[in-house]
């Protein structure tokens, strides 16, 4: 992949946070899904580009939580 | 910026009910700033403290401590040192110092070489002091601007190492691009991060002890910093929610909050807002719900939304409480909720009642409509998707809907509307019309007309028959002028003026606009400049912020045609100066995009190469966001210029390509534009024979046009083919004609091209007289690139010149410049010509009048400006300002000021 491609196309990524908080939460971190997985929760959605991701990743900061991984997958 | 918006940002935050002293923290700070580190930077997430540990921090600091809380608003290099510069200047012993002004100047230009030297100078500035001083920058993080950034890295790695009196402290949600590694390994760095904000177990008791006012057992303590991990906001927030209990069901309710909040593995922001808002009443629950679809809150609005008076003792009592209310103003009128807060309401709202949203987001609109804030009014029926209401909003408010919004996003946004149909209002027709012309004028415009007057012709006699009748008239002479059809939109305008009502300003401003534009296409730059003044003077009678702007553009532009280079400057300036001083970004003004372009020719006439790319490139961001097609065009064709200057050919004819392909959905007279700069680009570069080819066969296809007389291409051409007793022929046929007609810039590009002919031929001494004459008229305005882009011919010529005391000054001047150039394509930043000592005496003195004016002259207000503010017609402004000319002896302002100034009347 180019960087191009990595910076300006849409991806889907998965991101894990410690601690847990529901559902209602996706509309305010931009329509991610939130899934809960024991004492974690597994957040995943598509970002249209490198900078949406670092606003949702801001805004989990602001929620006061910890981030264990980022992860992009190919769909 | 008003100045009370400016102040609330250099203003220390008061420390309110601080509850917990951090002594530790607080002497690791002191130690930073006594062991000289570089930086101190405290990184956290919100709501860890970082704010208000600086603020209890300042207090007892030792040293003056300035202070500037940065928001997104000051993302942009000009506006960031602006603040930075005035938040220094809080500080007692930098009162006196008028630091930093240059670096404040230099921050306007995008060149960033000059703002090294400025903030070297300001540097040197800070080591005179007698005593250091410290600058908090609280929230970093909100500063993406890499030049800002890079700037900032500057001035920290050009600290002196030891006893720099500037110490810059800066707190930041995440870690900001710098070298952090790098001073962190050579000690120059004192960092607080968020596991040194963590409260531990004494702070903890020390805070909850004296929020509650009763003592916790050990247990509770511990398992209240172990749940919030020592998260202050957290912390905080479990404090209101055992306030309440304790108010209202006594201590015993507190030791069961901490053990079921303890034991619940819910998040905890939302187990926390959930209780403060359990907790709150009925009546302000439903008011914090109701109030969240807004962005910002003020109490009518709120009233509005929750249809119940009384909205003010809310807010006064959420403020009271602390309760996530951020006051956006001084006079604490406008609110907002904490992003976080607002983000939870919203959701609970959306759970609780769905079927009220699209209902508050109409009450919103409509109020937001009634209080004349129109994009905000559409934003709130498009969210409640009311296409009525959207219709209604545009219908009434057409032409400012038309100015302030994204026009292709506005068009876009209503088509994409579901069942999306053109409102039969024919106000709504207008503003679509107007929104097409600007933005797709190539397709439809016809029909679209034929409409909106079938739509009038049915409609009976009236004021707003008036009105939308002038209105097509604008919009027909609009589309004629883009057309190139002068004598047909002068008609339009001549139509629309005559239905207009006294008091339509707007549409007034609108249709001197037009008429200036096609003046000034006819080649009367005289013609244009009154009509764009009268312009502004009815822009000015409604303070409309885009007309002014809008008018100050085609006026700047209209001032350079005729030379007035310095004038058309600082008119571009205030311009850029008024946005700033409203506080709104120039992304809610993109009309700006033209005052842009027209500065970035300036700048390329001063050779500033760098500095007109930068302000190029922001001209075309600008009218690619507006949408309008002639100023983006407009601006595209200047950053072609400007990148072929720059010596950039590829991008240059990239750039201009693009702007053909808009010319070709205007009009044959835009074509002729674009043609014109591919062939001036060709010429620059040096390709002769490409660009005699391209002039021959653009000639020859093209139909004549008497407007339109491309002197300046053939006579280069001729030049650069050696032809030079046809240039001497064809220049001592026109250059007289030129001049009478005022078209001063065109005519002074090309008296070098008849000097360096002269030369060619032998007859140096003629070519040396008309190079004076050009040196003389081109040294106050500052002309460079003009001499400098003629290469080794006129250096030579500017040697001869200079040997025989020809302007030595201005000479020497130009031939470092063309060295330069010449060595590295490197440009040089000119810096304000001098001006030459006027020293005869005053003929006659001045009337008190002319005195008054003088001082006007003496600030950064372009004439028409001056003539509002002294309220009289710019045309008698003008005679006074002829006068005093007159009587000092002078021919432009900057003389006048400085000849005022040696003699001692200002």
């Amino acid at each position: 992949m180019t960087n191009k491609e990595a910076c300006e196309s849409p991806s889907f990524y998965q991101i894990q946070v410690r601690g847990t908080f529901d559902e209602s939460w996706s509309d305010w971190l931009d329509g991610f899904r939130v899934t809960r997985q024991g004492d974690q929760t597994l957040l995943e959605g598509q970002v249209i580009d490198q900078a949406a991701l670092l606003g949702i990743l801001a805004k989990i900061n602001d929620l006061g939580l910890a981030i264990l991984s980022v992860m992009r997958r190919d769909q | 910026m008003s100045d009370n918006l400016l102040a609330t940002k250099v203003h220390i935050p008061p420390l309110h009910d601080n509850l917990v002293n951090r002594i530790k923290l607080i002497s690791r700070l002191n130690e930073g700033i006594i062991q000289c580190c570089r930086l101190t930077l405290i990184t956290a997430p919100a709501g860890y403290g970082k704010t208000t540990l600086l603020s209890e921090w300042q207090a007892q600091a030792g040293l003056p401590v300035a202070w500037l809380s940065l928001e997104n608003s000051e993302n942009t290099p000009a506006r960031f040192w602006k603040y930075f510069v005035a938040a220094l200047n809080t500080l007692a012993p930098l009162q006196q110092a008028d630091l930093g002004m240059a670096l404040l100047q230099a921050s306007q230009s995008p060149q960033s070489e000059s703002m090294e030297v400025q903030i070297t100078e300001l540097i040197n500035q800070l080591s005179a002091l007698k005593e250091p001083v410290c600058l908090v920058l609280d929230d970093l993080h909100t500063i993406t601007e890499s030049r800002i950034h890079q700037d900032l890295i500057f001035l920290l790695e050009h600290l002196p190492q030891t006893g720099h009196n500037l110490n810059l402290v800066a707190t930041s949600r995440m870690d900001p691009p710098w070298p952090l590694s790098r001073w962190r390994a050579h000690g120059e760095l004192n960092e607080l991060r968020a596991v040194d904000l963590r409260f531990g177990y004494e702070e903890t008791e020390q805070f909850l002890q004296k929020a509650l006012q009763v003592s916790l057992s050990p247990q509770e303590i511990a398992a209240l910093q172990d749940r919030t991990e020592g998260w202050v906001a957290g912390l905080q927030l479990a404090s209101i929610s055992m306030q309440a209990r304790l108010k209202e069901q006594g201590p015993e309710s507190v030791s069961s909050f901490v053990k079921t909040f303890s034991g619940s593995d819910r998040f905890i922001l939302d187990y926390l807002l959930d209780e403060v808002l359990s907790q709150q009443s009925d009546d302000v629950r439903s008011f914090l719900h109701e109030t969240s679809i807004l962005d910002q809150l003020c109490a009518p609005l709120c009233d509005a939304v929750t249809e119940k008076p009384g909205s003010q003792a809310f807010l006064n009592q959420l403020e009271r409480a602390s309760l996530f209310l951020i006051p956006l103003d001084q006079e604490q009128q406008w609110f907002r909720y904490h992003n976080l807060f607002a983000g939870f309401l919203r959701k609970q709202l959306k759970q609780v009642s769905p079927e009220l949203i699209p209902l508050l987001h109409q009450r919103a609109s409509t109020w937001y409509a009634e209080n004349h804030m129109y994009t905000e009014a559409i934003r709130h029926a498009l969210a409640a998707g009311d296409i009525d209401r959207v219709h209604q909003a545009v219908a009434g408010n057409a032409l400012v809907m038309v100015e302030n919004t994204e026009l292709t996003e506005m068009l876009r946004q209503l088509e994409e509307l579901p069942g999306y149909q053109i409102s039969p209002d024919p106000w709504f027709f207008m503003a679509y019309a107007w929104a097409k012309a600007y933005s797709n004028p190539s397709t439809g415009m016809n029909d679209l007309l034929q409409q909106a007057e079938d739509v009038l012709v049915i409609m009976e006699e009236s004021t707003e028959k008036q009105q939308l009748t002038c209105h097509l008239a604008a919009i027909r002479a609009y589309l004629a002028w883009m057309k190139g059809e002068a004598e047909q939109a002068l008609e339009f305008v001549k139509c629309g003026m005559k239905c207009l009502s006294e008091e339509d300003w707007p549409t007034r401003a609108h249709l001197l606009n037009i008429k200036g534009l096609v003046l000034q296409y006819l080649g009367n730059f005289q013609g244009a400049t009154q009509s764009f003044e009268e312009a502004l003077v009815a822009g000015q009678m409604i303070g409309r912020v885009h007309e002014i702007l809008y008018t100050s553009g085609n006026l700047a532009y209209a001032l350079l045609l005729q030379g007035h280079l310095r004038e058309a400057y600082s008119l571009c300036q205030s311009a850029i100066g008024k946005v700033e001083e409203i506080g709104q970004s120039s992304q809610q003004f993109p009309v700006l995009g033209l005052a842009y372009a027209t500065m970035s020719i300036i700048l390329l006439d001063w050779n500033e190469l760098d500095s007109a790319v930068a302000t190029a490139r922001e001209a075309v961001a600008l009218a690619e966001h507006w949408g309008q097609t002639d100023a983006l065009h407009f601006a595209l064709t200047c950053l072609a210029s400007v990148l072929g200057a720059a010596g950039d050919y590829e991008e240059a004819f990239t750039v201009n390509q693009h702007a053909m392909q808009i010319a070709r959905m205007i009009s044959p007279w835009y074509i002729r534009i674009s043609a014109e700069t591919e062939i001036m680009l060709l010429l620059s570069k040096g390709d002769v024979l490409g660009a005699a080819n391209k002039f021959t066969g653009y000639w020859l296809t093209s139909e004549d046009d008497e407007n339109h007389d491309p002197l300046l291409i053939v006579i280069s051409l001729l030049y650069q083919q050696d032809h030079y007793p046809d240039v001497i022929y064809s220049l001592d046929k026109k250059l007289d004609d030129i001049e009478q007609k005022g078209w001063n810039r065109t005519w002074l590009k090309l008296l070098p091209f008849q000097a360096l002919s002269l030369q060619a031929l032998g007859r140096q001494e003629e070519a040396l007289e008309v190079l004076q004459h050009c040196l003389v008229e081109a040294e106050p305005e500052g002309y460079i690139r003009m001499f400098v882009e003629r290469g080794a011919p006129m250096a030579t010529l500017l040697t001869t010149a200079r040997s025989r005391g020809i302007n030595i000054e201005f000479t020497s001047k130009l031939l470092v410049a063309s060295q330069l150039s010449e060595d590295a394509s490197q440009t040089e930043r000119s810096t304000p010509v001098p001006l030459r000592p006027i020293t005869a005496d005053l003929v006659e003195p001045l009337s008190e009048r002319e005195l008054e004016v003088l001082r006007l002259l003496n600030s950064h207000l372009a004439v028409p400006e001056i003539a509002n503010e002294m309220l009289i017609a710019p045309t008698t402004l003008r005679t006074h300002i002829r006068n005093i000319y007159l009587k000092l002896g002078v021919h432009r302002r900057l003389e006048a000021l400085q000849k005022a100034r040696d003699s001692g009347i200002l």
